[in-house]
């Protein structure tokens, strides 16, 4: 994960410890960041607009993609914990 | 077809360093004083994925390093041909161009707040040991579902006030939504003038001190996604 330094929207800073599961968690937060925006947010001219998924489903498809992610990464932190740092 | 990722003043509307989709350059298309960013693309379908997302908010964030005010367009905007942008450019001139003026030397920052633990409020209740299928044990279950669900509509609200509260006097304008979803507290988004920048995330770094069971997220700078003009438009059609 880059510092805390924020230079562009890919740079994401958690303000909290850097372990290895939170990288992993806010490289996927910082993807729902970027669909939240491209998707739903932005100027919407008239034309065509064509995309393979709806937006708003999208959206809700990532959420659920992240909120998994995180209790995914807790679960390895609290079984690795468990049984002294062992990966399982 | 013609793939539009942002709008920005026509004087500075320069070559980028950067290529668009399908490693296309991207070019201009002027209309009064506003400039479309576009690129050329052979099909009329583009795949929203993390990859054509990213290449699109490099262009993106390319026009705002080098320009003090852009305009986002969202993804998978396309026109038949050049001369079709340019009168929607022009049919739109005047909200395109306040929308210029509100987001002037201005990028737009992120918040996301979540709770670090799935045991907390709001995860839904573990079923009983006991089997017990009464009508009673059934209201009471949804009496206790409701009680978390207020408590957890109500944490959130808290801190989503504390936290807009020390965060929105740093920016011009704030979006925000709380509970998006079970575990995320907050999203939100402020209109921060450049040079406000380093102040916000340094504020932010210090409340996410002050909340060590919380999981505070920054990001950006963003362009202004959240803070662009919504058009009147009747032509837009979804897939």
């Amino acid at each position: 994960m880059k510092s805390e330094t924020l230079t562009t929207a890919s740079s994401t800073s958690t303000l909290a410890s850097q372990a290895d599961d939170d990288a992993a968690v806010e490289k996927e937060a910082t993807l729902l960041d970027l669909v939240d925006r491209l998707l739903d947010k932005g100027v919407v001219l008239s034309g065509d607009v064509t995309l393979s998924v709806a937006d708003v489903d999208l959206v809700y498809v990532g959420l659920r993609v992240l909120i998994s992610s995180v209790e995914a990464a807790e679960r390895r932190r609290n079984g690795e914990a468990e049984t002294g740092g062992r990966t399982e | 077809m013609i793939y539009v990722y942002a709008i920005t003043d026509t004087g500075c509307a320069a070559p980028l360093d950067v290529r668009g989709l399908d490693d296309q350059p991207v070019t201009w298309q002027a209309a009064g004083n506003l400039a479309g960013a576009c690129s050329a693309l052979p099909q009329r379908h583009v795949d929203p994925s993390a990859e054509q997302l990213w290449r699109h908010e490099t262009v993106v964030e390319s026009i705002m390093r080098r320009c003090d005010a852009v305009l986002p367009v969202r993804f998978g905007m396309m026109f038949d041909s050049e001369p079709a942008l340019a009168e929607i450019l022009a049919r739109h001139a005047g909200a395109l161009a306040a929308g210029l003026d509100r987001v002037r030397e201005c990028v737009e920052m992120g918040l996301r707040v979540m709770r670090r633990s799935a045991d907390d409020a709001g995860s839904p209740p573990r079923p009983s040991n006991h089997s017990d299928r009464s009508g009673r044990a059934y209201m009471l279950a949804r009496l206790e579902d409701e009680r978390r669900r207020r408590a957890a509509q109500a944490q959130a609200e808290q801190v989503g006030d504390a936290l807009h509260t020390a965060l929105a006097p740093l920016a011009h304008d704030t979006t925000r939504r709380v509970l998006p979803a079970p575990r995320v507290l907050l999203t939100a988004a402020y209109l921060v003038s450049r040079d406000q920048v380093e102040a916000f995330t340094t504020r932010a770094r210090a409340l996410a001190g002050d909340h060590p069971d919380l999981r505070i997220t920054c990001t950006g700078p963003w362009p202004p996604y959240h803070f662009s003009p919504a058009l009147e438009s009747t032509e837009t059609a979804h897939a």
